[in-house]
């Protein structure tokens, strides 16, 4: 049995340092991959963990370039023509034409063609696929899509929006010769849909991307192999400082830049890879275990969407070859006023908690710096939605000053205390007790629930303090610290059976959330506009907003919507968490560390799989 | 006895459907359910939330979804899961139950034995300074907190000493070489145990008929017994797959190890308490004052009588060994039946986890079947 052993540990001692040898990159997850089929991925199966490895084999026909995130061609050649209005069988809609490019090919060496376009957005379409399928493809957006010739296609809408953008021209595009007989044999079925989405387990699916899957060991690990005649290999992305960018395609000649002139200071250039053989995504089922991996030497990263528990920094700093990079994560925390009761309904209340509200204090001496400082619903890692013009409420103001601040607004609204607040020479000398209404009835306890300290500390923390600032001025604020069901199950289940709540939402680059979570019509049971704000100079500044195909001009009416927003706080946006990440600078070389979302953000739908290294390939 | 195991098999029925609705109504009563974990995700369009639901079949009453979900477990449909839509639950199970039989039956029954055995000695050695080392080894092994126990495992045999793999149930790097399925390795391997035990079996009943003599039947069994594995482990040897199936059998141990050690404890101090209070009784003192041997009295009369409690506790562990362990799945990233259970309840995945542990509580309920049926073979003063 020894000898059994030691042969297996010979035997596997070889293939490692074989694989090590071959440009590999060895990557934890702490999750299982649950599907490859795209249908099922884009469908119920949306999970981080499936997206990872998932996404590397499709393509569409715009995407969003790296860092930068702006809307780029991918498969297109160039940009959309101008919507056109078009009436058709007594319906207004609104047409596009997209060029495709030439000379793309799939990994089996199969040419990309406007067949493969109309093929991936009709079958989700005609079958109805839920879940991101639905989003993509919206029906009240998506009409039809018709091709033109081998390398055309035209688009047809019911509305310009930038649903259109960001969801119709960035829907993943699949194989048809792959998929085709599938779907016939789909067809045939009662139901079509469930059908497609429990083919599999899709291996070895042709790949339009830097990469194939042909290996999945369910719960254990999946190979990702580099596809040798990748159409994109060596091409330049080139991100200049005055907005530019710039592509530089070799293999298909092609040399084009967008959004101005490719001159000036070069921001980041990324040449794409593939360079390594594979990318092998090891899967453990828990944080300590892949921590282990990552020391040993086993992976040389962790892709985890929530980063790194900030327990294990402290353990990986102790190896030299580890490094930890930090970056603020693409979502952000907040409290919720329930709008429709009394006195969250009033906006001089809302405002003086605003402005108890110190997140500096809160974040970098309460907190100690685990929380990054938020106060936008856009956070400034976003660089092109970003309103920097946005200055809350209390933005450079003491504690005492935001107290004083507070019972101005209060006082001027009509509130008065049995007991007032009372500040003298900068220090809080009376704790405030009894607010009384303008109307003359007592505030009666409001309860703000937060997640518990188990689930999320900094929330709980920030609910104490948030509690104790508005105690401290009269405000009968009480912290209920309660599980994060129990908050989902009161806001959405319970139809809004809050006065606060404090959560926090993962959000999108492009901000059609703005409009989401704030629209009147959103109010209702279920809906995502949780504090029942109802504005209607928002709601049109937010349609027209979301109705904008030009992005510069989305971006004055999102500037607009967040203005407003800041003005009636609906919500106050504390912070958001810094994305700890950590990775062996003996084993992986990435093409960016700092991003917003962290490293693990680029392996999501952005380039960062075929530009990543292996360190002994690398030298 | 037939009339009993009819009358308990309409019990067992009865109970299940109370358990199903138990099951049912506590996993839709937990707060935040799939519908808010979908309202929490800004991606999904209404349409696209509501079009899951559908997919779902969660667009009808709570009462009607109970009704058709009764219907369904008693055709032996569990459903589609959520998580791994549109995969049958039936298919999930059956993927990661192979892991979990092997992993936990091997525990138990190793601890089964070493238990057995060493709380018959001990018993029979009372007052003695091995039986105070070991009673307090076993309530430590016994009460030990499970994840320190694991991670003391870890760190020591798999950083410190470096002998045995952190994690995982195989090693990517050796596996990446071959097409083959785990899943076809697990099943060997499950099929090799149980034509060991066959073997076993078959040899015991052979010795029975060969000889009446008991070091005889000993010999026969033992060497038996001795044969089949080493035809088993040749087997593995000379195959192609055996590489494979040593790789789990390695990542194995650790995992065996933690679950033997706290089961093992449970095990020993039963029989230690209920072997102290066997051979108390008149017919042990009989037994002796007959003259016969210590080692005849302590298994043939005294081991007997006191292994009920014990058989209890194994039949109803081997009924629980199809759930798992959540915390030992989990730890060392052996994705079975505990964690699916887990990761369900965690997704709100009700479907799958609905058909988790109805799975388990059919088994043990069965398993209680079991020890009714047993012990009217073990206890003659038992009769139906």
């Amino acid at each position: 049995m020894r000898k059994v052993s030691m042969l297996v540990l010979v035997v596997v001692v070889a293939l490692g340092v074989l694989t090590l040898g071959a440009g590999v990159v060895n990557y934890a997850m702490l999750s299982g991959v649950t599907t490859l089929n795209i249908w099922s991925m884009l469908g119920p199966n949306a999970t981080a963990w499936n997206f990872y490895p998932g996404l590397v084999k499709y393509g569409s026909l715009y995407g969003q370039s790296d860092l930068t995130y702006q809307v780029v061609p991918n498969l297109a050649d160039g940009f959309w023509t101008p919507l056109k209005k078009v009436t058709e069988n007594g319906k207004t809609l609104y047409v596009t034409t997209v060029k495709l490019l030439k000379g793309v090919k799939w990994s089996d060496g199969t040419p990309f063609t406007a067949d493969d376009v109309v093929f991936s957005y009709e079958v989700p379409f005609k079958l109805g696929m839920p879940g991101n399928w639905k989003s993509a493809l919206d029906p009240t957006v998506f009409d039809k899509i018709v091709k033109v010739d081998n390398y055309t296609v035209k688009i047809y809408i019911h509305k310009p929006s930038g649903k259109f953008i960001f969801g119709v021209l960035m829907s993943t595009i699949v194989q048809k010769k792959y998929w085709e007989p599938i779907y016939e044999k789909a067809l045939k079925t009662k139901d079509p849909s469930k059908y497609m989405m429990s083919y599999g387990p899709v291996l070895n699916e042709p790949s339009i991307g830097a990469f194939t899957l042909p290996k999945w060991q369910k719960g254990a690990f999946l190979e990702a192999k580099a596809v040798p005649n990748y159409t994109f290999k060596g091409q330049e992305e080139i991100e200049y400082a005055n907005g530019a960018i710039r592509y530089v395609i070799p293999k298909l000649n092609k040399d084009d830049t967008y959004y101005g002139k490719a001159e000036g200071k070069i921001d980041h250039k990324f040449v794409t890879g593939p360079y390594v053989d594979s990318i092998v995504y090891k899967i453990y089922q828990n944080q300590s275990a892949a921590v282990s991996a990552l020391l040993k030497g086993t992976v040389g990263f962790i892709l985890n969407p929530n980063g790194m528990q900030k327990g294990f920094v402290a353990q990986l700093k102790t190896n030299p070859n580890i490094k930890i990079v930090s970056n603020p994560s693409l979502g952000f925390r907040y409290i919720a006023f329930n709008m429709r009761r009394y006195p969250m309904s009033d906006r001089a209340f809302r405002v003086a908690v605003a402005y108890l509200v110190d997140r500096n204090m809160l974040c970098n001496k309460i907190l100690q710096g685990v929380a990054i400082p938020l106060s936008t619903v856009v956070p400034p890692g976003n660089k092109f939605w970003y309103d920097p013009n946005i200055k809350p409420y209390g933005a450079g103001m003491t504690t005492i000053q935001r107290y004083e601040a507070a019972i101005k607004v209060l006082k001027d609204a009509g509130y008065t205390w049995l007991v007032p607040p009372k500040i003298k020479n900068g220090h809080l000398v009376q704790r405030g007790m009894g607010l009384i209404a303008p109307d003359g009835k007592l505030i009666k306890q409001i309860k703000m629930m937060a997640p518990s300290a188990g689930y999320d500390p900094m929330r709980a923390t920030a609910a104490l303090w948030i509690e104790k600032w508005a105690n401290d001025i009269g405000i009968p604020i009480v912290a209920d610290l309660t599980s994060f069901n129990n908050i989902v199950s009161a806001v959405w289940s319970e139809n809004f059976n809050f006065d606060i709540y404090m959560l926090g939402w993962g959000i999108t680059i492009y901000p059609d959330y703005i409009r989401d979570f704030f629209y009147s019509k959103n109010a209702g049971p279920g809906g995502f506009n949780t504090p029942g704000y109802d504005n209607p100079e928002f709601d049109k500044v937010a349609d027209e907003f979301v109705d904008q195909t030009n992005m510069d001009k989305a971006r004055e009416y999102a500037f607009k919507a967040e203005e407003i927003l800041n003005k009636d706080v609906p919500y106050v946006v504390l912070f958001t968490s810094p994305m700890l990440e950590a990775y062996r600078t003996d084993k992986i070389e990435f093409a960016y560390t700092k991003a917003l979302d962290g490293i693990q953000s680029g392996y999501s739908g952005y380039g960062e799989t075929s530009l990543v290294k292996a360190v002994e390939y690398a030298k | 006895m037939i009339k009993y195991i009819g009358n308990r098999l309409a019990q067992i029925l009865i109970l299940l459907v109370i358990y199903v609705a138990v099951v049912f109504f506590l996993l839709h009563s937990m707060p935040g359910g799939i519908e808010a974990v979908l309202a929490t995700n800004p991606n999904l369009t209404p349409a696209a939330r509501e079009s899951i639901l559908k997919a779902f079949g969660l667009t009808q009453p709570l009462p009607v979804q109970f009704v058709l979900y009764l219907k369904n477990i008693f055709t032996f449909n569990l459903g589609i899961s959520y998580s791994f839509y549109p995969t049958p639950v039936w298919t999930i199970i059956a993927r990661r139950l192979p892991r979990t039989i092997l992993l936990f039956t091997t525990a138990t029954l190793i601890a089964f034995f070493v238990g057995f055995a060493s709380g018959k000695s001990l018993a029979w050695k009372r007052g003695k300074t091995s039986e105070y080392v070991s009673t307090v080894v076993g309530v430590i092994a016994y009460t030990v907190f499970t994840p320190l126990l694991i991670f003391t495992l870890i760190w020591f045999f798999g950083s410190y000493l470096g002998i045995f793999p952190l994690n995982q149930f195989l090693n990517p790097d050796l596996w990446i070489r071959t097409n083959l399925n785990a899943q076809t390795i697990f099943l060997y391997l499950l099929l090799t145990i149980s034509l060991i035990g066959l073997a076993m079996l078959a040899s015991f009943a052979i010795a029975q008929k060969v000889s009446h003599r008991v070091k005889t039947r000993k010999i026969i069994f033992y060497i038996s017994t001795a044969i089949a594995i080493a035809l088993a482990v040749f087997w593995w040897a000379v195959s192609p797959v055996g590489i494979y199936g040593f790789d789990i059998l390695w990542h194995m141990i650790l995992p065996v190890m933690a679950v033997t050690i706290i089961s093992y404890a449970g095990t020993m101090l039963v029989m230690r308490d209920s072997m102290l209070e066997t051979i108390k009784e008149d017919f042990i003192t009989t037994a002796r004052a007959k003259g016969l041997p210590d080692k005849v009295v302590r298994d043939k009369h005294a081991a007997r009588t006191a292994m009920l409690p014990v058989i209890t506790n194994f039949v109803l562990s081997m009924g629980f060994v199809v759930s798992g362990g959540v915390i030992t799945e989990t730890l060392f990233s052996w994705p079975g039946m505990g964690m699916t259970l887990l990761d369900s309840v965690l997704a709100k995945d009700y479907p799958l986890a609905s058909g988790a542990l109805i799975f388990t509580g059919i088994f043990v309920l069965f398993a209680h079947l079991v020890i009714d049926i047993v012990y009217a073979f073990l206890d003659p003063r038992i009769r139906y």
